[in-house]
């Protein structure tokens, strides 16, 4: 760069939460797919006081019939209403992912930061089981989790969540390798502090951002790897309402009635490209220079 | 007619937390195979003036005002095509850190040869004896072999001889120098500057050189001019502003190089100010040892005071003009 | 000089550097059998350009690095034998060249002091915390507002400044300051300077001062050790070093400073060309390739160093 704005870096780098905000609002974008996730989790929230109708009541008389004012979305081959299958499906759909992005970050992050921050035959270990998961790709990986932990919420989130788990490992272990060579970590051992309470306490939080934007582009994959699930029929089943088993379910009819599979694909689609743009918008306001790190979900 | 004269100078940037006025209202002028010091702390605006001189300010930075006018053309009011013209072959520029402007992938005696080549039309590979003449000139050691190396297999003094190489190339009439040493060894910096002072005698080019190092900018100008908070504080010759400086601001920089055994050193309280919020009237009062009632309400016009320009109220009565 | 609080015997540092994809290891000779002896209360200063191996032997003196081979007393204990004891620990402490690195930005300069005082002193009560903080920043000239600003809503001078108070805080008794003010302006480096002197009077504190900046080693150093291609050239008193410079190279890095008062500045000596590399240094005398005044002796000469003066060691058998 021949340019360099010479202020203090004092008043460049103050990065309260509002001056936070005002970098990630600059981007529309961005600040739209918040609404849309806010509003999505809302009502998935308040699913039993939003939706219009029973999601589980049929009437077989009136399957397949096309969206109308009563039923903006029309209804399914069982005649339920799929507006409201869509409102207590999110529940599931993004309940799952938030789960299993949890708990893929929560376990990937812990075995990359201690990883990167001790190096030697614990890291040879770690990468090694690390290179073993990524052989896959994360579908491929999650398919055959659930295959082997068997059907069942629990499973299915525990399947996801490990999948995650490579990347997460990856990221953390190479902002901890970075992290560890900081004068404050040598300054803190110099003092005399435990390595449980350096990682604690210097290198997690400052590596806390990315992963943060790393979690909501895979918020976006997860998305699509528990419809994808769903409509291999190894995800949630029916009668259970789930974005992806209902296009599973209705994948049959897609030429009579494209409006049972058409509404749930358009709210995966909506959603899992809420996550990257929110992602790419956090990313930008947190520090665009994170991005060689990270991974886009999708 | 000089040969560069730049008038009433201001830079702004414009951040999301506001205006930084970076570079505000300087003036000076170069007369040809000049040298003229740029000193100032982190903040002081003298990078960005430099940049500015070149063409190479970038939003969001923005020249709000002024003239620069080299060989009586105003610079700002050129193309973006004649520039070009005048950019790198009639002004260049050396900056910090070659490793920036470097291509790691390119052997040495390609890179310099595409200065000739953008400029004269002549194939990098065509050139090649004229490089190797060329780092001869500016002593690399074993130029025969070195135009075949690449830039990693430099030393760090290797290659800020290769930039200076670079921006001599072609005999341009002045040679911007962006802290050119700052960050190499004592003894290497030393013959870098002798280095380029060979240049001067030679080429008889004007050089600008900015530097936060008043002791090197001691040795090499022949000029000194010394900017505080995007303000020129002070400009005269370089023997007589290291003799009796007039800004209090210049006089506490002189002092702080001074050497001084196991006393106090003389310091500066307090920090180089904000370039957001400048502090009213004279940018340097809140420091200044002999800051006056009217200090923090008036802004210090320029005044001569023999051949120095010093902006103090100090100096008001004084001035000649 | 005083009885010697810290010693390093003898440290070499190598470190290893792979040779092409099937050719073997190589060695950087970072520290090439070093020995260097500092009195309590005492500053002495490390000089030398990059490469010299001044940060590696700090770091092995502040006991953050172990040496390849050799050893480093503090009152006679092996600082680096079976992990450092916890009282060896706390009386040797570190300032870091950059605050922007030295300072957690995620931190409160309240719990960065904090993390020391707790430290030294585990289960202290909150408001006992604070006011120990306090003090902590008023020794060096900080309001106590500071406390709970992020090292970022603070200068470089103030930063460092707060790394000097967390250095202090464990009650040191030796401190390796590794280039303080290298990256701070001219009018802040003063302050500083000033300020390590002060409470390195106060405190009765030793400190090993890594610079390249003579003007600042000249101000607070009692002793200087000069060193190139990691070896030391030259040891003395800083005024004997200063005055009756016993070493070429010492020379050279002098006649860069032409403010340096007159009586001091009786040589021009340049080096010539650039330093070698230190994974072959060369033979003899490690600066002969650059030195003006090299003879044919120089490639064979023994780099042992030899007294010219009370306490005054060089490395050059044939100057002066």
């Amino acid at each position: 760069m021949e340019q360099r704005v010479e202020t203090r870096e004092r008043e460049e780098e103050r990065s309260g939460i509002r001056e936070l905000w005002s970098r990630f609002s600059a981007n529309k974008a961005a600040v739209i797919s918040l609404y849309v996730i806010i509003g999505l989790g809302i009502a998935s929230i308040l699913a039993d006081y939003i939706a219009p109708y029973d999601p589980y009541a049929f009437d077989i008389a009136r399957r397949l019939e096309p969206p109308s004012l009563q039923h903006p979305f029309g209804l399914d081959h069982l005649g339920r209403d799929i507006l409201s299958r869509i409102i207590h499906g999110g529940r599931y759909s993004m309940g799952i992912a938030y789960a299993s992005v949890l708990l893929g970050a929560a376990i990937g992050v812990l075995l990359g930061v201690v990883s990167g921050y001790y190096g030697g035959w614990v890291d040879d270990v770690i990468q090694r089981f690390t290179d073993a998961l990524l052989s896959l790709p994360t579908l491929l990986l999650a398919i055959a989790l659930v295959t082997v932990l068997g059907l069942g919420l629990q499973s299915l989130i525990l399947s996801i969540g490990i999948s995650t788990v490579p990347v997460y490992i990856r990221l953390a272990r190479s902002l901890a390798l970075q992290e560890r060579n900081m004068d404050y970590v040598v300054a803190a051992k110099i003092m005399g502090k435990g390595d449980a309470y350096i990682m604690a306490r210097h290198i997690l939080p400052n590596i806390v951002s990315p992963i943060l934007v790393q979690s909501t582009y895979y918020m976006g994959l997860t998305i699509l790897i528990a419809s994808g699930l769903g409509f291999l029929g190894l995800g949630v089943q029916p009668p259970t309402p789930e974005w992806g088993s209902m296009i599973g379910l209705g994948r049959n009819y897609i030429y009579a009635a494209p409006h049972v599979v058409a509404f749930p694909g358009i709210f995966i689609l909506i959603t899992s490209l809420a996550f990257n743009i929110l992602g790419d918008g956090l990313r930008d306001a947190l520090d665009p220079r994170m991005a060689k790190y990270i991974k886009r979900g999708v | 007619m000089p040969l560069l004269e730049v008038r009433n100078l201001k830079v702004y940037y414009d951040l999301p937390q506001g205006t930084v006025k970076a570079v505000d209202g300087v003036s000076f002028s170069l007369e040809k195979g000049e040298i003229l010091g740029v000193a100032g702390e982190s903040g002081s605006g003298k990078s960005t003036l430099a940049h500015s001189i070149i063409g190479l300010v970038k939003p969001p930075g923005r020249v709000v005002d002024g003239e620069i006018i080299f060989e009586g053309r105003n610079l700002l009011e050129l193309s973006e095509e004649e520039l070009r013209e005048i950019r790198g072959r009639e002004i260049t520029m050396v900056f910090q850190d070659p490793n920036t402007y470097l291509n790691p992938v390119l052997r040495i005696g390609i890179q310099v040869g595409e200065v000739y080549e953008a400029h004269l039309g002549i194939e990098p590979r065509k050139a090649i004896d004229k490089v190797v003449d060329l780092l001869r000139k500016v002593r690399l050691t074993d130029p025969e072999r070195r135009v075949e190396s690449y830039p990693h297999e430099l030393s760090g003094g290797m290659k800020q001889r290769v930039m200076i190489s670079m921006a001599i190339a072609l005999k341009p009439k002045l040679i911007i120098l962006d802290e050119p040493t700052s960050a190499l060894d004592v003894t290497i910096q030393a013959e870098i500057m002798e280095l380029l002072i060979e240049m001067r005698d030679e080429l008889g080019a004007a050089m600008i050189f900015i530097s936060h190092d008043l002791e090197l900018l001691g040795q090499v100008s022949d000029r000194l001019m010394i900017m505080y908070g995007g303000r020129l504080v002070e400009i005269g010759e370089t023997e007589e502003i290291f003799r009796d400086p007039l800004h209090p601001y210049t006089e506490a920089l002189i002092n702080a190089i001074k050497y001084v055994r196991k006393t106090e050193l003389p310091t500066l309280e307090g920090e180089p100010p904000s370039l957001l919020k400048p502090p009213p009237g004279c940018r340097f009062h809140p420091r200044c040892p002999k800051r006056m009632e009217r200090c923090s309400q008036v802004e210090p016009g320029e005044y001569l005071v023999g051949s120095r320009r010093v902006s103090c109220l100090l100096y008001e009565e004084e001035s000649d003009a | 000089m005083p009885e010697p609080l810290i010693k390093a015997e003898n440290i070499k540092k190598y470190f290893p550097v792979k040779k092409g994809l099937i050719g073997g290891t190589e060695y950087v000779r970072a520290v090439d059998d070093v020995s260097l002896e500092i009195g309590e209360k005492t500053i002495t200063a490390l000089v030398g350009e990059s490469g010299s191996g001044k940060t590696t032997l700090g770091r092995i003196m502040a006991g953050i690095w172990r040496p390849t081979s050799g050893r480093v007393l503090y009152r006679g204990i092996d600082i680096h034998r079976d992990g450092m004891r916890r009282e060896v620990r706390h009386r040797i402490q570190m300032i870091f060249q950059n605050p922007d690195s030295s300072l957690n930005p995620r931190m409160k300069i309240l719990d960065i002091l904090g993390e020391a005082i707790t430290e030294a002193e585990p289960g202290i009560k909150k408001d006992e915390l604070i006011e120990r903080a306090t003090k902590l920043l008023e020794e060096v000239n900080l309001h106590p507002d500071h406390l709970y600003k992020y090292p970022h809503e603070l200068s470089g001078g103030e930063k460092q400044r707060v790394a000097i108070a967390r250095a202090i805080a464990l009650e040191p008794e030796f401190i390796v300051a590794d280039e303080p003010v290298s990256a701070l302006d001219i009018s802040i480096r003063a302050q500083i300077i000033n300020l390590l002197a002060r409470i390195q009077r106060e405190h009765g504190i030793a400190i090993l001062y890594i610079a390249h900046d003579l003007r600042t080693v000249w101000n607070i150093s009692d002793y200087v050790a000069v060193m190139y291609l990691g070896k030391i050239m030259e040891y003395g008193p800083t005024e004997e070093v200063f005055k009756n410079t016993g070493h070429p190279y010492t020379a050279t890095l002098l006649s860069t400073a032409p403010l340096l008062p007159e009586e001091f500045r009786r040589h021009s000596l340049k080096p010539i060309g650039e330093p070698p590399s230190l994974i072959n240094p060369p033979r003899g005398c490690r600066f002969h390739t650059r030195c003006p005044l090299a003879r044919e002796e120089c490639r064979e000469v023994d780099m042992r160093l030899i007294e010219i003066g009370r306490e005054h060691y060089t490395a050059c058998p044939f100057w002066r």
